[in-house]
């Protein structure tokens, strides 16, 4: 069973449409629902169809909707189809082709191109058919509209099972009806399964072919769709008929042929007819079997319904030659093959395979294409991937190396500051050292140029004094140089303090030029003595004293050494400087008449070197004996400075 | 493709220099600073090496404690 698409469509409240249609403005929507109304009675209402799409037609062109004109012109071929008038359907298929050419509509393409198609089918046109059907379904599968393309495939089916090409009428109906069951599209569902039970009586199975017509059936009477209830009960009847059950096959040609003469449709009675009569020729009722051929012939030439033609024909060719009128059988038998011949000639089979062949060619060079598009598709992703992990791959290098570069110069600035910090602190440590010496140095100069000042001019008194009075008494005059020399020692030591007190250290080395100097001028002073200043070699002479005890060590070696020239009236005097261990060793010896210790009354000069070997933590000692000279020994030790 | 690691390394070598650049800055400016603290750690030193030559000049027989005492005027106290 062919379908005709966009002119059957059963609304589900016609009456709520209707009031619609009636208050609706005449614009676009109502041109729209003028052709759902009319598809709506073409099924349910045949008759009250056409006056809906024609209203509609005549409205889209008073309004200028090209849409509206086409749809409702396809719904008014439709009409004409469903009454068997397959010219006047054609020429407003025509019709609205032409419209949906102008508006470049796929949709309407698809529609329009089947419906056309249709119409070939019934008027056994197959090769025209398939030619319309296959540009139907490029159109559907460019819309990728799965109903459209089920409704081609199904078509296609048809037309095979029509040139009897039934392996690949079952490819195609499978397809079809495979996408129908997945949509749940009742209308397509109900010519599926019209048409696999077709292919199940093909294959003599008759019990499924007569259930897959219920199925159809069902639906059909669902949607109040009498022509097509008509048709599967005609189908079933037959199924009937060729299981041999005729009594079941007279009651469904009867309830077909009742529904059929209700629609006046004379196609499906043509059809009923012929079946009915074959089913009787089977039973060898030939009477019953002729008078229902007649009618059913006669029907199939009015209305050009060829395939009905042929097997009426076959049908009546073979009582004839069962009855024995032989003449009559073969005059029927000629135009029975004239019948089948302009149905299936050769041109016809070349052409289909022609157009089979070009729509498989075109469908393979639209899959290559589209393999091609895979293929580009797929290497552009694989393009863009690989610039996304290359890009990422750059980006974190990039990152890295500006994560390198921030860490580097942080390094950076780090020892910089770091470098900077530790001048600073250089720099504060001597400023306050500088400041600190000079200051000190300052307050030493106000006590030097002070208080020095004020003892010499006490000394300096005192000798005025004794000028003043030169008859004083002994013991006054002594007692007032002594005084004097107090003073003068005092401003000495205060030098010396002041000294040491700014001068931090002094080196050994230095200290030695100092005593050399010293005994050296000695030498000069006294000119028959000799003197002998060695060190040895365990002193090291880069060590360094504190200022005090470098003046102390010299204060001591020349205070022996004065006292040797002065008291002791020596020849010879030795200083000598050595180091064992940490210990330090100075002694100074001469050769001059000595002195008993336990006897002699110790001067400032000996307190004096006692005193600064105390400051020095170490020990001095005197030995003397008289005749035989003084040694006197300076020891301290390294560790107590 | 290309483009893509040609602009890394365009992009990278700005950044080198750009870095480069700014740390020469950084270097030279600090550099100055520092120049400037090593001076006048040289001047303190230089004073205390001046005062300590004075008063290496004290002579213990001579007591010339006046010539060892030297005051320098430019350290602000």
């Amino acid at each position: 069973m062919v379908t005709s698409l966009h002119g059957q469509e059963i609304l589900k409240n016609i009456d709520s449409s209707l009031t619609l249609l009636r208050k609706a403005a005449p614009d676009t929507s109502k041109a729209i629902l003028f052709q759902k109304i009319g598809g709506h009675y073409n099924v349910t209402a045949l008759d009250s169809a056409k006056a809906f799409f024609k209203e509609g037609i005549q409205l889209s062109e008073k309004i200028n909707f090209p849409k509206g004109e086409w749809m409702n012109l396809n719904g008014l071929g439709n009409f004409h189809e469903r009454k068997t008038q397959y010219d006047s359907a054609m020429y407003y298929y025509n019709n609205a082709l032409k419209i949906v050419e102008t508006l470049q509509s796929t949709i309407g393409f698809a529609i329009v191109l089947n419906n056309i198609a249709t119409i070939h089918i019934r008027k056994a046109e197959f090769d025209t058919a398939l030619n319309f059907l296959f540009e139907a379904l490029k159109a559907e599968e460019k819309l990728k509209n799965q109903n459209g393309i089920a409704q081609s495939y199904n078509n296609i089916g048809v037309v095979y099972y029509y040139t009897e090409n039934f392996e690949k009428t079952t490819f195609y109906l499978e397809k079809a009806l495979s996408i129908q069951e997945e949509l749940g599209n009742q209308d397509g569902l109900q010519n599926g399964y019209n048409n696999v039970g077709a292919i199940y009586d093909y294959q003599k199975k008759f019990d499924e072919a007569i259930a897959s017509y219920t199925k159809a059936l069902h639906i059909a009477r669902a949607q109040g769709d009498i022509k097509q209830e008509a048709s599967f009960l005609t189908n079933i009847a037959l199924s009937y008929s060729q299981k041999k059950d005729f009594t079941q096959a007279k009651i469904f040609f009867n309830k077909s042929l009742a529904l059929r003469e209700s629609i006046k449709d004379y196609n499906g009675m043509a059809h009923s007819f012929v079946s009915f009569g074959q089913m009787y020729f089977r039973q060898e009722k030939y009477k019953e079997a002729s008078e229902l051929l007649v009618k059913g012939v006669a029907l199939s030439k009015e209305h050009k319904a060829l395939l009905t033609l042929r097997e009426g024909l076959s049908a009546q060719s073979e009582i004839a030659a069962a009855l024995g009128n032989h003449k009559l059988a073969n005059s029927l038998l000629y135009e029975f093959i004239a019948v089948k011949d302009s149905i299936l000639n050769a041109n016809n089979t070349k052409a289909i395979t022609e157009i089979e062949t070009k729509y498989q060619t075109e469908k393979k060079e639209k899959e290559i294409l589209a393999q091609r598009a895979k293929i580009a598709e797929n290497e552009l992703k694989i393009k863009r991937k690989n610039i996304l992990f290359y890009g990422s791959l750059g980006l974190a290098i990039l990152l890295g190396l500006l994560g390198y570069l921030f860490y580097s110069k942080q390094k950076l600035k780090n020892n910089q500051l770091k470098k900077e910090s530790e001048l600073k602190q250089a720099l504060a440590k001597i400023e306050i050292q500088n400041t600190l010496q000079e200051q000190r140095l300052r307050i030493s100069r106000d006590l030097h140029d002070n208080i020095g000042a004020q003892l010499t001019f006490i000394i300096s008194s005192l000798d005025n004094l004794k000028f003043g009075f030169p008859e004083m008494q002994e013991k006054l005059s002594h007692k007032l140089s002594g005084i004097s020399t107090f003073a003068s020692q005092t401003i000495y030591e205060l030098r010396d303090t002041i000294w040491a007190m700014n001068k931090v250290d002094i080196l050994f080395e230095d200290l030695q030029s100092r005593i050399s100097n010293f005994i050296n001028q000695a030498q000069s002073a006294a000119l028959g003595v000799q003197f002998n200043f060695t060190i040895a070699s365990s002193v090291d002479q880069n060590k360094i004293f504190t200022s005090v005890q470098g003046m102390n060590m010299y204060r001591i070696i020349q205070e022996a050494v004065n006292n040797a020239l002065k008291y002791a009236n020596a020849s010879i005097i030795d200083v000598h400087i050595a180091k064992e261990a940490n210990t330090y060793f100075i002694t100074i010896t001469d050769n001059g008449k000595g002195f008993n210790p336990q006897t002699i009354e110790m001067g400032n000069g000996l307190l004096n070197m006692e005193k600064r070997a105390r400051d020095l933590r170490g020990a001095i000692e005197i030995n003397s004996q008289e005749g035989k000279g003084t040694k006197i020994e300076l020891q301290f030790s390294e560790n107590n400075i | 493709m290309v483009w893509i690691p040609i602009s890394i390394v365009i992009i990278g070598t700005i950044i080198i220099f750009w870095f480069r650049y700014t740390n020469k800055a950084i270097l030279t400016e600090n550099n100055m600073l520092l120049q400037s603290i090593e001076i006048e750690i040289g001047i303190h030193h230089q004073q205390i090496q001046t005062r300590k030559a004075y008063l290496k000049t004290y002579h213990f027989l001579k007591y010339n404690l006046s010539e060892a005492l030297i005051i320098q005027p430019e350290i602000k106290i």
